[in-house]
C-alpha cells in the first residue's frame, strides 16, 4: 500500500518535471557579462527629419579600470538607433542601466525632446530616476570628447545629483520632467551642461515650454535666485552679493520660506511672492567695523539686491513665456474655476511683485 | 443505534476540523479584494473624478462594508451559503440556474485575474515569454493549492496578505517626490463624477462575494462579521493611501498615461543592489493574485459540490483549468484583455450590487408572506 502510494507520488513528480523541463528553454537568457549597458545617450539635431544619436557604453578592463566605447548613428527614431548600433557592438545593447539622456541645444530648441521621450516612457526598462539634461552646443561631443577613463554616464549623473542634493538646482530627473510636462500649468526645466576642459560641467538651467527649450539661465547668480524662487526647494545654496558701497560677501542660505499669493485684480491677476530667507554669512570683504554692527544694514542691502535680481529674472521668464516657478500652479490650487488657457495667455503680462526678508543669523566662528 | 450516532458524531467532528476560525475571514476578504485591481485603479477613477478621486475610494469602501453587512444579514440566521439561499428563495430549478451563474462568475473572474497578471509579467519583466508556458506553471500551482481543500486556500490567502506587505513600505520612495498640493482644491467634482468614479472603483473591491460560499465553513459564523468588516476597511485604507500617494506623485495627465500606475510608483525605487525594483514587485505580486484565483476557483468548485455532491472534483478542476488555459492563450494583447476585464467587471457589479440586493428583498418578502400565512 505504502509503496504503491510512494510510486504514484514519484510518477506525479516525474510528470511535472517533464512538463516543466522544456520551459527552461522558453526564454532567452541574458548574462550580465555579455551585455553592453548604455549608461549615457545623446541626441542631436541632424536635419528636419533625422536625429544623430550617440551612446556611451562602459567596459571594464582586467586591471579594474574603465573605458567608454561610443557609437554614433543617424536615424529617425530613437529605438531604430539602437537597432542600428547593435550591428556594431560585440554584445547586445540594453538600456537597463541608462543614467543620463542628453539633448543638444539645437535639438531641444527646434525639434523638442518629447518625441524621444516617448520611447523612454514606453520602455519599462528605463528607470524614472534617470537624469535628463540639455548640453550647450552639441550633445554628442560631450560623450565623444570627454575623458573616457571614468564611466561617463555615472559621472554626469553624480554631478547632477549632488548639485540637486545641495540645493543648487531644483529637483530634476526623468520623472520630474514628464510630471511637469503633463501638467496643464507650469513648465519643465532641465539642467544645462557644457564641456569644460574635457569634463562635463553644470552650467545652468534650460527652460522649456512644453517639450521645447525656450531659454537658459547661465550665471551662478541667476541660478541662485532661480532656486530661491522655485517651489520645489526648501533649502538652497549660497549667494554672492555686492553692495554699492563696495561691500562684497557670501551668504549661505539655511532656510527659505516662500509664500505665493495670487490676487485677481480686475481682469489681470497679479502675483505677490514673499521670500523669507535665513542664512549665515561666510565671507565678507570691505568692512572695517565689527561684523555685528553692519548686519542690519547688510540685511537690508541684500534684500534690495535680491528683489532687484528676482524682478529681472521674472521679466526674462515672462519674455520667454515660460513658467518654471509654478505661479500658475499656485493660482490653480486656490481657485476652483481656474482657467489654464486664459492664464497662459495672460502670463507674459501679469505683474509679479517680490518682497524679500533676509535674516543673517550667524557669521562664522570669528567676530 | 449507537453505531449510527457514532458515525454522525465523527462526521460532525470532521466537519468541525474542516472549519476555519473567525480571524481568517479578515485575510480571506482582504486578500481576495487586493488583486489586479490594485495595479490600475488610480487610472480608472482619476479618469472620471480627477484629483478628487480619493473620495471614490472611501465611498466604495463604505458600499462594500454595506454589502458585507447585508450578506451576513442574509446568511447568519441559518448558517447557509448562497446555494441554499437560492434553493430556499427561488426554488430548486431556478435556484440551480442562478447558482450556476455564480459558478461561471467565479471562474471568469479568476481567469481575468490570471490573464492580467500574465500580461504584467510580459510587459514588465519578460517581453518574449510565451503565454502558455507561464500560464501552465501558474495553473499547475493553482491546481495543487485547490486540491488541498479549503484550509490550504485559506493558508495561501493568509500568506498573500503577509508576504507582499513590505511593498507598502516602498511607497516611501515616491513620497520623496510627491507634491500634495496636487490634491487641492478639494471637492472640485460633481455628484455624477463621484458616482462614476465609485462605480469604476468597485472593480478593485470585488471578490468578497466568495464569502457567500465559504460562510458555512467558518467556526461560529455570526461572530466573524467584525473580522469581515475589518478586512474590507483595511483594503479601503490601503487603496486610500495608494491613491493619495499616486495623485501627489503623478500629475493628473501623467497618471492617466500610465497603464499600471502602481508599478510606476515602484519605478522610482532604487537600491544599490537592485537597480529596478519592479522586478521584485512583479514577482511578489504573484502572491497577491495567487490566492485570488485559488479562492475564486475553489468557490466555483464548491458550487458544483453543493449542487451535485457526487460529482468528481478532479474532472471539474481539469476542465475549468483547461478552459482558463485556453482563455489565457486566446486573449492576446492589451485590447483583448481589457475588453474581457471590462465584461467581467460589469458582471461583478451586476451580481454584487444589483442581483444580491434583489435576492435579499425577495427573501425578505417571502419571509413576511410566510409569517402572514
Amino acid at each position: 500500500m505504502k509503496g504503491q502510494r510512494m510510486r504514484s507520488y514519484l510518477s506525479y513528480m516525474l510528470a511535472t518535471g517533464l512538463i516543466l523541463l522544456p520551459l527552461g528553454g522558453c526564454l532567452q537568457t541574458k548574462v550580465i557579462d555579455n551585455l553592453d549597458y548604455i549608461t549615457a545617450v545623446a541626441y542631436d539635431w541632424e536635419n528636419e527629419k533625422y536625429i544623430r544619436g550617440t551612446v556611451a557604453v562602459p567596459f571594464y578592463l582586467p586591471d579594474r579600470s574603465v573605458k567608454n566605447a561610443t557609437y554614433q548613428e543617424v536615424t529617425q527614431l530613437s529605438k531604430e538607433m539602437r537597432e542600428k548600433m547593435n550591428k556594431l557592438t560585440p554584445n547586445p545593447l540594453v538600456s537597463g542601466k541608462l543614467e543620463v539622456g542628453l539633448f543638444g541645444t539645437e535639438m531641444a530648441r527646434k525639434k523638442g525632446i518629447m518625441d524621444v521621450l516617448d520611447s523612454w516612457q514606453r520602455d519599462p526598462f528605463i528607470g524614472r530616476r534617470a537624469y535628463l539634461a540639455v548640453v550647450d552646443g552639441n550633445a554628442g561631443d560631450l560623450l565623444l570628447k570627454a575623458i573616457k577613463k571614468k564611466e561617463i554616464g555615472e559621472s554626469i549623473a553624480k554631478l547632477i545629483q549632488h548639485n540637486i542634493e545641495h540645493g543648487r538646482i531644483p529637483d530634476t530627473n526623468f520623472h520630474h520632467f514628464i510630471n511637469v510636462y503633463y501638467r496643464e500649468n507650469g513648465d519643465p526645466w532641465l539642467p544645462l551642461l557644457t564641456l569644460e576642459q574635457r569634463k562635463p560641467m553644470l552650467k545652468g538651467m534650460a527652460l522649456f515650454k512644453k517639450g521645447k527649450m525656450k531659454g537658459k539661465i547661465e550665471t551662478i547668480q541667476e541660478m541662485a535666485i532661480f532656486t530661491f524662487m522655485h517651489w520645489d526647494r526648501t533649502e538652497s545654496t549660497g549667494v554672492k552679493f555686492v553692495t554699492k558701497k563696495g561691500v562684497m560677501g557670501f551668504l549661505r542660505v539655511t532656510e527659505i520660506h516662500r509664500k505665493i499669493k495670487v490676487v485677481q485684480s480686475g481682469n489681470m491677476p497679479s502675483v505677490h511672492v514673499k521670500l523669507d530667507i535665513h542664512g549665515n554669512l561666510e565671507e565678507i570683504h570691505g568692512v572695517r567695523q565689527a561684523t555685528d554692527k553692519v548686519i542690519p544694514e547688510l540685511e537690508h542691502l541684500v534684500e534690495k539686491e535680491l528683489q532687484y535680481q528676482g524682478q529681472k529674472l521674472i521679466q526674462k521668464l515672462q519674455r520667454w513665456n515660460v513658467d518654471p516657478l509654478g505661479y500658475s500652479e499656485a493660482a490653480r490650487i486656490h481657485d476652483r474655476h481656474f482657467d489654464a488657457k486664459a492664464w497662459s495667455k495672460q502670463y507674459p503680462h501679469i505683474k509679479v511683485k517680490i518682497t524679500c526678508r533676509v535674516h543673517i543669523d550667524e557669521y562664522g566662528i570669528v567676530d | 443505534m449507537s453505531k449510527q450516532g457514532e458515525v454522525a458524531l465523527t462526521n460532525l467532528q470532521k466537519q468541525q476540523d474542516e472549519k476555519v476560525s473567525g480571524i481568517h475571514v479578515f485575510f480571506l476578504i482582504h486578500s481576495v479584494q487586493s488583486g489586479v485591481g490594485g495595479l490600475s485603479f488610480q487610472r480608472e477613477i482619476t479618469e472620471v473624478a480627477g484629483h478628487d478621486s480619493w473620495m471614490a475610494v472611501l465611498l466604495g469602501g463604505v458600499l462594500v462594508n454595506l454589502a458585507i453587512f447585508f450578506m451576513y444579514l442574509a446568511l447568519k440566521k441559518r448558517g447557509e451559503d448562497v446555494v441554499a439561499l437560492h434553493q430556499r428563495i427561488l426554488g430548486s430549478r431556478l435556484g440551480m440556474i442562478f447558482s450556476l451563474m455564480f459558478m461561471v462568475y467565479f471562474i471568469s473572474t479568476g481567469a481575468a485575474v490570471l490573464r492580467t497578471y500574465i500580461e504584467l509579467v510580459q510587459v514588465w519583466v519578460f517581453p518574449e515569454i510565451s503565454t502558455w508556458s507561464i500560464s501552465l506553471v501558474l495553473i499547475l500551482l493553482i491546481y495543487y493549492v485547490i486540491s488541498g481543500g479549503f484550509q490550504v486556500v485559506v493558508g495561501i490567502s493568509v500568506l498573500s496578505v503577509i508576504l507582499p506587505f513590505y511593498l507598502l513600505l516602498l511607497l516611501v520612495f515616491p513620497l520623496q517626490h510627491a507634491d500634495f498640493t496636487n490634491l487641492l482644491p478639494i471637492g472640485q467634482l460633481s455628484f455624477k463624477e463621484l458616482m462614476g468614479a465609485t462605480k469604476a472603483m468597485t472593480f478593485s473591491y470585488l471578490g468578497f462575494c466568495t464569502l457567500l460560499m465559504y460562510y458555512p465553513l467558518l467556526k461560529d459564523g455570526p461572530r466573524t462579521q467584525k473580522f469581515a468588516h475589518i478586512g474590507a476597511s483595511y483594503t479601503t485604507l490601503i487603496y486610500f493611501v495608494v491613491i493619495l500617494i499616486s495623485v501627489a506623485y503623478y500629475s493628473e495627465k501623467q497618471l492617466l498615461a500610465n497603464v499600471w500606475p502602481t508599478f510606476g510608483l515602484f519605478k522610482i525605487v532604487r537600491f544599490p543592489f537592485v537597480e529596478r525594483f519592479e522586478y521584485v514587485g512583479v514577482a511578489t505580486w504573484s502572491f497577491v493574485i495567487l490566492d485570488n484565483v485559488c479562492l475564486l476557483l475553489w468557490a466555483s468548485h464548491r458550487v458544483l459540490k453543493r449542487l451535485w455532491p457526487q460529482s468528481r472534483s478532479i474532472l471539474f478542476m481539469v476542465i475549468v483549468l483547461s478552459l482558463i488555459f485556453l482563455e489565457n492563450i486566446l486573449l492576446t494583447g492589451r485590447r483583448d484583455i481589457a475588453t474581457f476585464n471590462q465584461w467581467v467587471t460589469y458582471w461583478g457589479l451586476g451580481i454584487n450590487f444589483l442581483y444580491l440586493p434583489l435576492l435579499y428583498l425577495l427573501g425578505l418578502a417571502k419571509g413576511w408572506r410566510g409569517r402572514a400565512t
